[in-house]
């Protein structure tokens, strides 16, 4: 098990290392001299000079990647152009929206795919099973932020239950901010449910096919429960692990929603800067939407060691 | 004895029935067609304003109803489809192509190389493809071209490990070797042997990834990124609807559900050639 984490680890530094030097050469390539973006066009020679002394444009690239390096393991991410603040503050205070809303959607979707997943495969080729497969076909083309708009126009505008967007906060009022969460989180659900309903079923259909679910039968476990408890241990594997995939997937889901539902998190932050071209930020939230991925597909790989004793002798 | 189980459980393995992979093709084919006819000729100039018509209810003039600015939507719709369904084939093709080049140059390298390429490919997999679109398209700038490129990219290390797969398996396989030992270059042996074995899972995948494209376009024009307005666009046609929810909720309704149906129908062909493959 050791040895498989530090090569995991090591894989995980690499590609880390990887993508901050992309992340940095593709940034310092784009036209546009910072200097000037903070100071306006008309600023004077002296004073850009000044400011870029100051941030050190004027040494070789390798040596400000360096820097920034050196920076960015200290969690000094430099400054964000549009807000002023220092990005991984930014980052830091916008976070708990984004994981409150990413935690919201994988409950629903596990709450619901599963158990959707489950019986579709229990009951195979009967009706449950293809109206549950039918569902799920449709739910997979369903585009989260379409389904954000009529949840809104029907909820929000038309019967006043749920609030249109915003988010208050969890401090300043807690039911609300709760509130303001179950529509985006519903919305994000459908596609990972789509996804996950489908991993549960094909999972548990190869699992209720194996040769000791046959010894269950024979040995006369009548119980429907003892049946379902023998296959669905050994069938939640490989969704358990499709689960910590689903985070990237909603990470990505979540810049789109916050946008419908104006949501103060990383999603908009996201979108802000892309608009403006705040590099200092894209530069932050990439390496940092990197580390979230990686870190939660070296989870799922240890995930996935743990609960099937097969890997880990490989 | 995989089959003794199969069998007692007393149900049938569901097949795919022909209904639904006629209903859905037709339904995928319904909107291939719109598309058509908003490329070549939609029914009114989707750009043409009039602001006394503006919002007006579905009508026999206006099939939809007009959005703010008085354009008919129907139209818009149209011509949306059609932009849409190029910027899905063309990021598809940009997938397949770029993950079929790198796929074979991995298989046929020698196998660290192979690995450490699919594990590159694994890496650049996981992260989610529309925040990787969005920083493509801040470096690359806006544009149906940027789009395609943008969302293609995230297609690629789908198609290069589909296509790893199929020359590793083709590798081994009896006539593969048959056809190298015959003094077959690489490149014939790869076009006539190993492509026919993998085209149905490569056309599964194909399926699979337009579908996204499609969605992922969709998404990125809702944004504002991307293509830009006032070139119509499924995406940004919600977008707009987004700013008159109240007064004409009917404008949010019908990008979506063409976007609904398009992938359905995509996804399911792409389903319904899996089963007959398996």
């Amino acid at each position: 098990m050791g040895r498989f984490l530090i090569r995991r680890g090591v894989a995980v530094i690499s590609v880390m290392f990887i993508v901050s030097v992309l992340t940095f050469a593709v940034l310092q390539w784009l036209p546009g001299d910072p200097a000037e973006i903070i100071l306006g066009v008309n600023a004077s020679p002296a004073a850009l000079a000044n400011l870029r002394a100051t941030l050190g444009l004027d040494h070789p690239w390798y040596v400000q990647y360096l820097h920034w390096l050196l920076a960015a393991i200290h969690g000094n991410f430099g400054t964000s152009l549009v807000f002023g603040q220092p990005v991984g503050e930014l980052i830091v205070q916008r976070l708990p929206v984004t994981l409150s809303l990413t935690a919201m959607s994988l409950v629903i979707t596990v709450l619901v795919a599963v158990p959707l997943g489950v019986i579709a495969a229990a009951m195979r080729g009967g009706w449950p099973d293809r109206v549950i497969r039918l569902t799920l076909q449709i739910a997979l083309g369903v585009p989260s932020f379409w389904i954000g708009l009529l949840f809104i126009l029907w909820f929000a505008i038309s019967l006043h239950w749920l609030p249109v967007g915003g988010f208050p906060g969890f401090r300043v009022a807690l039911w609300p901010s709760v509130q303001s969460l179950i529509m985006p989180a519903i919305s994000l659900s459908i596609g990972e449910i789509a996804v996950l309903g489908r991993v549960v079923r094909r999972s548990m259909v190869d699992t209720l096919d194996a040769p000791y679910m046959v010894t269950t039968m024979s040995k006369g476990l009548q119980v429907y429960r003892r049946y379902i408890r023998h296959a669905l241990r050994t069938a939640m594997i490989v969704p358990v692990t499709m689960i910590g995939l689903q985070v990237a997937s909603l990470l990505g889901g979540a810049v789109i929603i916050e946008n419908v539902f104006a949501l103060p998190g990383i999603g908009r932050l996201l979108l802000v800067a892309v608009q403006q071209k705040d590099y200092p930020l894209l530069e932050g939230l990439t390496v940092f939407i990197a580390l979230v991925v990686l870190s939660s597909s070296l989870i799922v790989d240890m995930l996935y060691a743990v609960l099937d004793p097969r890997i880990r002798l490989q | 004895m995989e089959q003794t189980g199969r069998l007692l459980n007393q149900r049938l393995i569901s097949v795919e029935r022909p209904r639904t992979i006629v209903l859905s093709s037709a339904i995928f084919v319904l909107m291939l067609a719109l598309a058509l006819i908003g490329l070549i000729h939609p029914p009114q100039n989707p750009m043409s304003m009039s602001i006394m018509d503006r919002f007006a209810p579905p009508s026999s003039a206006h099939w939809m109803g007009t959005d703010e600015f008085g354009r008919d939507i129907f139209s818009r719709l149209l011509v949306a489809l059609a932009t849409d369904f190029a910027v899905g084939f063309g990021a598809m093709i940009f997938g397949w192509i770029g993950g079929a080049i790198i796929g074979a140059v991995a298989g046929y390298s020698g196998r660290w190389v192979g690995e450490v390429l699919m594990r590159l490919m694994d890496a650049a997999y996981a992260f989610p493809h529309l925040v990787l679109a969005l920083l493509l398209l801040t470096v690359v700038g806006p544009g149906e071209l940027s789009a395609v490129f943008a969302i293609g990219i995230f297609s690629v290390p789908v198609f290069a490990r589909l296509t790893y797969g199929s020359v590793m398996e083709g590798k081994h396989l009896l006539y593969v070797k048959a056809a190298q030992s015959l003094g077959g270059h690489p490149l014939y042996v790869l076009r006539r042997h190993v492509f026919p074995h993998a085209l149905p899972t490569l056309l599964v995948q194909a399926a699979s990834s337009f579908s996204i494209a499609i969605l992922a376009e969709a998404a990125l024009s809702f944004l504002g990124i991307g293509i830009q307005p006032p070139a119509p666009t499924l995406g940004g046609m919600l977008s707009d609807a987004v700013n008159y929810l109240a007064e004409s909720p009917w404008m949010a309704l019908f990008p979506g559900l063409f976007l609904l149906l398009t992938v359905v129908g995509a996804t399911t062909i792409g389903d319904a050639i899996e089963g007959r493959v398996r």
